[in-house]
């Protein structure tokens, strides 16, 4: 099970959280997500989606032949959307409390 | 089929077979539409990332197996050992003037690249301790420049050991070889502990009776010792293996056979290179042992299909 979560696979996750993809859709929506910030190479992308599937986040759902090619689609399982949920609140609890400190300090207008 | 498609299609030679036939077609579709969307062509480094993958996937070296996972937990305690071993050849090898006709320092006093190279390992283990996450780069550059330097010192000294470099370098090979995890753990204190056994450990096993107190080089001076003292060492790693494995830690069972293995190796090598040397039937069953073990790992981390997805084909075309 993933115990931290790097950028990378929060961005996937919280691309999946707007239900099943296939493997150059969750590219698309990791660089939207990241304003084109992080591009996930294809190794890079079936490194990560190997790994997730392993740890019971996400799970296969099934494919489709779309102009002669293979899509797979994957979403989110029960326990991914947990830790999603879990890791979206922290990331938010801990951005809000910065956010705070920034206008105190003036910093943040 | 486009010529692209054709190259595309070739990457996947680097997978194995099962997972080429479960994964390959979506592989190549990616490829395929990320390169419409940006290029005419698949670009360079998503052909290097896919054939890099497919090669971990192929050696078994992917966060999900336990040659990968033994990896990762080997990875900082190999730097740190490493580090340990060259300030033991710094005391022992390099710092000890030695004018002798039969004997020539490795390095020498200062005299070429030897302490250098140790202190390229200390401060790679400072670098990972604070910023573990670049292990891998760290392990390349310690690795990079002590075979750069073995080179050089060959240029300006006859005698440097190879075996002490062969042992230095591979103690980097976990970090290199250990897969693409979120590495937050520095595993400070388990991996100094480790380091401070191998410096007790060298000690015991090159300490000879004729010079005692006298640090002397790991395969020199202390040749005989090694042949004598190594087999208990290498025994007492496998025994330690064979406990961890029972008592179900298996990971780390693999990982301090993966951290043994430069010594193991070594220990049979370096006798065998020697006319003057035998190799202690010890040691070679302890190579043997070794050799299963590993087998073991490697066998047990290789690519299995994954069970049939749970939706069928239909149910998404229909859809």
């Amino acid at each position: 099970m993933i115990k931290e979560m790097r950028e990378p696979t929060f961005l996937v996750l919280a691309t999946l959280a707007e239900g099943k993809k296939h493997g150059y859709a969750i590219i698309q929506g990791v660089a939207s997500l990241s304003e084109g910030e992080v591009e996930l190479k294809a190794g890079t992308l079936y490194a990560m989606l190997d790994r997730l599937t392993f740890d019971g986040v996400i799970e296969s759902v099934g494919d489709e032949i779309v102009d002669g090619r293979l899509r797979r689609y994957y979403e989110l399982t029960s326990e991914g959307t947990t830790l999603l949920s879990e890791e979206s609140k922290r990331r938010v609890k801990v951005s809000n409390i910065a956010l705070r400190r920034l206008r105190f300090v003036g910093g943040f207008a | 089929m486009t010529q692209d498609l054709v190259r595309s299609s070739k990457l996947l030679r680097f997978y194995p077979k099962a997972y080429r036939e479960e994964r390959g077609e979506e592989i190549v579709a990616t490829l395929q539409e990320a390169a419409e969307a940006r290029v005419p062509r698949v670009s360079l480094s998503d052909q290097i990332s896919v054939a890099l993958y497919g090669v971990r996937v192929r050696l078994g070296l992917t966060s999900e197996t336990m040659f990968g996972k033994a990896l990762d937990i080997a990875a900082i305690p190999g730097l740190v050992m490493g580090a340990f071993f060259g300030v033991y050849l710094l005391i022992s090898g390099d710092l000890p003037v030695v004018s002798s006709r039969f004997f020539y320092p490795h390095f020498g006093p200062f005299l070429t690249v030897g302490p250098l190279l140790y202190l390229v390992w200390i401060l790679g283990v400072v670098v990972v301790f604070e910023w573990p996450q670049y292990r891998r780069r760290v392990a390349g550059v310690c690795m990079t420049l002590t075979i750069v330097g073995e080179l050089l010192a060959k240029l300006v000294h006859r005698n440097p050991n190879i075996w002490e470099i062969a042992i230095l370098v591979s103690l980097g090979l976990p970090s290199l070889l250990a897969p693409d995890v979120y590495v937050t753990r520095r595993r400070i204190i388990p991996s100094l502990c480790v380091g401070l056994v191998t410096f007790a450990t060298l000690f015991f096993v090159t300490n000879t009776r004729v010079n005692p107190g006298f640090f002397n080089s790991f395969y020199w001076s202390g040749t005989y010792e090694i042949v004598r003292r190594q087999p208990y060492v290498d025994l007492l790693l496998l025994a330690l293996f064979a406990v961890l494995w029972i008592t179900k830690r298996r990971e780390v069972a693999s990982a301090t056979l993966i951290l043994s293995s430069p010594w193991i190796v070594v220990g049979v090598a370096y006798p065998m290179s020697l006319q003057h040397l035998q190799v202690d039937t010890l040691n070679v069953v302890a190579l043997i042992a070794w050799a299963v073990g590993m087998a073991c790992i490697v066998t047990t981390s290789r690519y299995r299909p994954q069970p049939p997805a749970s939706v069928e084909l239909s149910t998404l075309n229909s859809g």
